[in-house]
């Protein structure tokens, strides 16, 4: 333990050089981790979306050429209603719900669900089953929230999203759930809706395995209402963007890890440096009676004091700000942290050895 | 008597197979308790290297070597255990650290000896070898304040701190003026007094006359051993 501490205070008194060089690694690791974390996180929910490219879903975007608010007509939301009671497809309400009611679910963000197949097509995502339901994201600890009303149908809070639950959107990608309620509704409710709600409904409306005929109608009962809609295989659409997602994160990790190697590679040759500095005062702890033991936990001190501890420290900090943060994969620094942890010890090998011929 | 330091039939070789330089050939001598032997010869001539196999600071390539009857191991722990317990080294260019206090450069031996004195015990051993050399006052000093030959003064507080019986000094004056290099062997003949065998490299004339016998050194291989008788 004394030859541990002894090593860290060696570190110390080398505090402005192993400061900055530490300091840089910690920086670079922690940016690697955020980088790797917002890949890892994006290419999780790409492939939350599996089910849905099994399914050839058709999903939409909307154009709106006057920029006016549209009115979506009832034959168009009941053939809605139809497609969904069909087990054909779905819908959600993510932005638009009860605008005009700030109390409207305890003020908290909502989910909307319309669609008995959903559980189906998201089996990783524990909903609840009889609809309506509802549930809260693992962040919401308000007990008051024990339903959510939407025109006159109470719909009950029956239990808690596992921490990190994340619902695939198809026009986005993934939608975090641990600060928003998540409601499963019958879809009796629709034609209740108001025009902005009813709109976000068609426009994310999911159509399953639809035929030509289905897409076409759908699309000219919208245009009709002046809601022009633009239909996306997700079967094309979605590997396209996994390919131009993985391409982008090749980039982005390739050179985040061409960085830290620069950096590993700088802080290398400094701490050897350092240890060749010091390699007098090995060889004279030798001759006094300094065993190879002694000497190896000396510089274990030293090295633990520059590249383990100050990025380690600061890539927990990030585990835990990310875990606050609800950042659906907050864990990804760890890898990081497994990678400092196998050059600490490669680099404390090579000084062992490095020291080894003193005294023998 | 009984020797407390004997090397039989060392030698040592430093290259590969293809280039190969005998610095040790074949060399036996004794250091009995309580004498001091001045070990002379020309630069390269092999000093330093009997020095430091003797010291068990490096291995010969052949031979072996004795402490108090007892044959040296090749193990690197007991090697170590045996420099802390047996010997004190002093050299030319001091050997200290540089940015470390006089204490913590005292202290070194204290802090591989087996068993460990307590802290407050290493605390004033190495006080009392400070006193010993007459700098007591630089306890808390970095080395780069004092002059040589007080540097060299704390070298020879850390050798004497463990109560050495074999003290190895390799050109222990060569850096200092020869009123401080007078003072320097008065310290350094004083562990015979108390016992210890000496062993002193140098080639300075003045030193080896202080010298109970002078063993001369070359190419490496010793080539006289005469007894001397102080003047």
């Amino acid at each position: 333990m004394r030859e541990l501490w002894a090593g860290v205070i060696m570190a110390c008194r080398r505090w402005q050089a192993m400061l900055g060089i530490s300091g840089m690694i910690a920086a670079a690791c922690v940016v690697f981790a955020l980088a790797l974390e917002d890949v890892v996180s994006q290419v999780a929910v790409l492939k939350g979306g599996q089910h849905l490219r099994e399914q050839h879903a058709v999903t939409f975007t909307p154009y709106y050429p006057q920029g006016e608010p549209t009115q979506v007509g009832n034959d168009t939301i009941q053939y809605v209603i139809d497609q969904i009671n069909n087990r054909k497809g779905y819908t959600a309400i993510i932005h638009n719900m009860a605008l005009d009611d700030p109390d409207f679910a305890g003020g908290y963000p909502t989910l909307i669900l319309f669609g008995d197949v959903i559980p189906d097509l998201y089996p990783e995502l524990p909903l609840c089953e009889s609809v309506p339901c509802a549930m809260k994201g693992s962040k919401i600890v308000d007990e008051k929230i024990n339903a959510v009303n939407i025109e006159g149908e109470n719909i009950p809070v029956v239990g808690t999203l596992p921490a990190g639950a994340t619902f695939f959107d198809p026009l986005a990608a993934g939608l975090p759930l641990d600060n928003r309620i998540v409601i499963r509704a019958p879809t009796k409710l629709l034609p209740l809706l108001n025009s902005i709600e009813k709109e976000e409904a068609i426009t994310r409306t999911v159509l399953l395995d639809p035929e030509a005929k289905v897409v076409d109608t759908f699309i000219t009962m919208n245009a009709n209402s002046e809601l022009y809609l633009i239909p996306h295989d997700i079967a094309v659409d979605q590997p396209q963007r996994f390919r131009e997602l993985m391409g982008r994160s090749a980039i982005y990790i390739v050179g985040m890890l061409s960085f830290l190697l620069l950096v590993f590679i700088a802080f290398v040759s400094s701490a050897r440096l350092t240890i060749r500095q010091e390699d007098r005062a090995f060889k004279i702890r030798a001759m006094y009676g300094a065993t190879p033991f002694h000497l190896s936990l000396r510089i274990g001190g030293f090295l633990a004091a520059v590249v383990l501890i100050p990025p380690v420290a600061l890539l927990s900090l990030l585990i835990v700000y990310l875990h606050i943060a609800g950042a659906p994969s907050p864990n990804v620094p760890l890898w990081v942290i497994l990678g400092i942890l196998l050059t600490f010890f490669l680099l404390w090998l090579w000084a062992i050895r490095s020291t080894k011929k003193i005294g023998g | 008597m009984k020797p407390i330091l004997e090397a039989r039939n060392v030698s040592k070789v430093y290259g590969s197979n293809r280039i190969q330089v005998t610095a040790l050939d074949n060399v036996s001598l004794q250091l009995n308790a309580g004498e001091c032997v001045i070990l002379m010869g020309a630069s390269g001539s092999g000093k330093s290297t009997l020095l430091n196999i003797l010291g068990l600071i490096s291995k010969p390539t052949k031979g072996h070597i004795f402490i108090q009857g007892k044959e040296v191991p090749e193990n690197d722990r007991n090697r170590s255990r045996l420099r802390n317990a047996y010997f004190g080294y002093i050299h030319q260019d001091y050997a200290i650290i540089e940015n470390e206090t006089v204490e913590s450069n005292v202290m070194i031996p204290l802090q591989y000896a087996s068993p460990l004195p307590e802290r407050q015990e290493r605390k004033s051993r190495v006080l009392q070898a400070l006193e010993n050399v007459g700098l007591d006052w630089a306890l808390k000093k970095q080395p780069s304040e004092l002059s040589g030959g007080e540097r060299q003064r704390v070298a020879i507080a850390r050798a004497l701190v463990n109560n050495p019986v074999v003290i190895l000094a390799d050109e222990p004056t060569a850096a200092l003026d020869s009123e401080t290099a007078q003072s320097v062997m008065t310290l350094i003949l004083s562990f015979k007094e108390k016992g210890a065998a000496v062993l002193v490299a140098t080639h300075d004339d003045k030193v080896a006359k202080l010298g109970d016998r002078i063993l001369r050194i070359n190419d490496g291989r010793l080539i006289t051993s005469s007894e001397m008788i102080k003047s």
